[in-house]
């Protein structure tokens, strides 16, 4: 009989103790791990390299999406929430099984039967991850931080304090005082997920809190430079200063 | 409509209204003793005669005024009914009051007189008529102000009386479900627990959606709610939540608007406790001033989080309190790098007595 290890990320004690209460029926299903918050789980998950992952949405310092973002491996997640109106959308658009609280043993059940016929059908998982982070990607829901694996540690930016964004290849460099940091995404996906008052995309390659703007100098002809209060200079496109002066309003 | 009539609103006001006629017969009686040398029974007849029936006139025009708003007719109109019944009261006033004031004094000099004085009356019969109607619809567009006045006063009580059933009526959804969750949990592992938080768990529902329309409620009260709500929430947390409650007795009997607090605390485990891996602390403090209650919660909150959105909890009870007591200084916030204190300020009093 194939075994399964399993981790349970939950923040609230009792509903961990509902899962393994539940999980006791099934003798494949082996407990390695627990956590109460999002980075230990995410700590966890990288470590261990779990097959199933029990994974509550809302908890502190990491949401169980922003946990998903941030591990290396791929293993099979069971949802949980108790009232996420967007993540139960994303859920369904893709398909997959996810565990309303309070849930039956009969409907927790049936969930866990389900990682077994699917492990069979040897789905990829990682692809069915990837496609949550997307499609939670293409909502507007605004984000109020950034979460960035640098090496071991993990790192919550949040976004008041990132003077600018810089595009580099497939990643986005993000810039705070002093730091940056790298992180798997688009500057679309920022352009529409940050606060459109307070970000601006001043040039294909940067989007900059205007916050964080000290003065603005002429270049070239049709072009500006952003001096930052941190003195880091950007170049500003033609549609860059117009979009400027629409929320300076100068 | 003659309880409407301002002169006879109070004694005071027909107090007054007697005293400027009193004060118009003194000048009608020195114009005549002294200008025109008329003896003094004939200067205080004449005056008393033709100025007690020109108050009389005065008290009806009242009705005049009231039938001829120029808010309802058009200003031709208005103008017209007033010429009209100008011209009616200078006819009657003149012709009785020659009438009356001959059969008291039989004199053929006071006869000339009257007719020779006659384009004189006819001018102060206008000019009082002018000054009678400009008071008469000054008081009216006064009264109509307050009115008007009162009505948004009365629509903005219905506003926030559906307001605060709006808010007592939303629980949040997230609390609920997990609370269940919990429950279900314990029902397994802790039968007696499960059982002690669904009684809990009702309560708290109960007073949440309690439909009465009682809107204050003794602060004793108020915490005996929150501490349910604090102690579900501990079911769900364990040891991460912590709180302390300081009041006095006297504090807890003193009359507060229903669920004004339990936002607060709602915010405070959003903030803290759902936020935080660390322990969060709830301290509450109730101090009695001389006219409010000074009340204080402050909470710890992890500083790296970065949730915001406290905003729109906290504006309602400052909206409310504003409305309530018609102050805006009720609610002060103060935020450090990881405190979050929260102080209300409750007058005794209600800001107007009709509530």
């Amino acid at each position: 009989m194939k075994k399964y290890s399993c981790l349970i990320i939950d923040d609230e004690e009792p509903a961990r103790s509902l899962i393994r209460d539940f999980l006791e029926n099934f003798n494949e299903f082996i407990i390695i791990g627990e956590a109460g918050n999002g980075f230990e789980g995410v700590q966890l998950i990288n470590e261990l390299k779990p097959d199933v992952v029990f994974l509550d949405i809302q908890m502190p310092k990491l949401s169980g999406f922003e946990v998903l973002e941030l591990i290396d491996c791929k293993p099979f997640i069971v949802f949980s929430t108790a009232f996420d109106q967007y993540a139960i959308q994303a859920f369904e658009k893709n398909a997959i099984d996810y565990l309303l609280k309070p849930y039956s043993r009969e409907r927790f059940e049936r969930a866990v039967n389900k990682i077994k016929e699917q492990d069979n059908e040897l789905k990829d998982r990682g692809e069915v991850n990837q496609r949550i982070i997307e499609n939670l990607d293409d909502s507007n829901e605004l984000i109020n931080r950034i979460a960035i694996r640098a090496g071991k540690h993990i790192q919550v930016i949040p976004v008041d304090d990132i003077s600018y964004l810089e595009s580099d290849d497939d990643y986005v460099r993000v810039h705070t005082k002093g730091k940056e940091y790298l992180k798997e995404k688009t500057m679309k996906f920022f352009e529409t997920h940050l606060d459109s008052t307070q970000f601006v995309r001043i040039h294909r390659s940067y989007i900059m809190n205007v916050n964080e703007l000290d003065r603005l100098e002429r270049y070239e002809k049709d072009s500006y430079l952003a001096i930052l209060k941190d003195q880091s200079r950007l170049k500003v496109s033609a549609n860059g200063y117009k979009s400027l002066k629409d929320i300076l309003k100068f | 409509m003659i309880v409407d009539h301002p002169v006879f609103k109070s004694t005071k006001s027909f107090g007054l209204y007697a005293i400027l006629w009193i004060l118009t017969m003194g000048i009608h009686f020195y114009i005549m003793y002294g200008f025109y040398g008329q003896s003094i029974a004939i200067a205080l007849t004449d005056s008393l005669v033709f100025n007690l029936l020109y108050a009389l006139f005065g008290l009806s025009l009242w009705f005049a005024v009231g039938f001829t708003k120029p808010t309802k007719t058009n200003l031709f109109n208005v103008i017209f009914n007033h010429i009209t019944s100008l011209a009616i009261i200078i006819l009657i006033w003149i012709s009785l009051g020659s009438y009356i004031a001959k059969s008291i004094i039989d004199n053929d000099d006071y006869q000339y007189f009257l007719t020779d004085t006659i384009p004189w009356r006819i001018i102060s019969a206008v000019f009082l008529y002018s000054i009678i109607v400009l008071i008469y619809y000054l008081i009216m567009y006064y009264r109509d102000l307050q009115d008007r006045y009162q009505n948004e006063l009365e629509l903005k009580e219905t506003i926030v009386e559906g307001e605060l059933n709006l808010l007592k009526s939303q629980i949040n959804p997230h609390f609920l479900f997990n609370s269940l969750n919990s429950i279900s949990s314990l029902t397994t592992s802790d039968g007696e627990k499960a059982r002690e938080m669904i009684v809990k768990l009702s309560d708290f529902l109960r007073y949440t959606v309690s439909k009465d329309d009682l809107r204050f409620t003794e602060l004793g009260k108020e915490i005996e709610n929150v501490i349910r709500y604090l102690e579900i929430e501990k079911v769900r947390f364990g040891k991460k939540v912590q709180f302390e409650f300081r009041l006095s007795g006297e504090c807890q009997e003193k009359m507060i608007p229903v669920m004004i607090l339990q936002p607060l605390y709602e915010n405070a485990v959003k903030h803290g406790v759902y936020e935080s891996v660390e322990t969060v602390f709830i301290r509450t403090e109730c101090i009695m001033q001389k006219d409010h209650l000074h009340i204080i919660i402050k909470n710890n909150f992890d500083g790296d989080s970065s949730k915001k959105g406290a905003g729109i909890g906290l504006k309602n009870i400052r909206d409310r309190l504003k409305l309530i007591y018609k102050h805006d200084q009720l609610l002060k916030t103060t935020k450090t790098e990881n405190e979050f204190i929260v102080e209300l300020f409750i007058p005794y009093k209600v800001g107007n007595e009709k509530i």
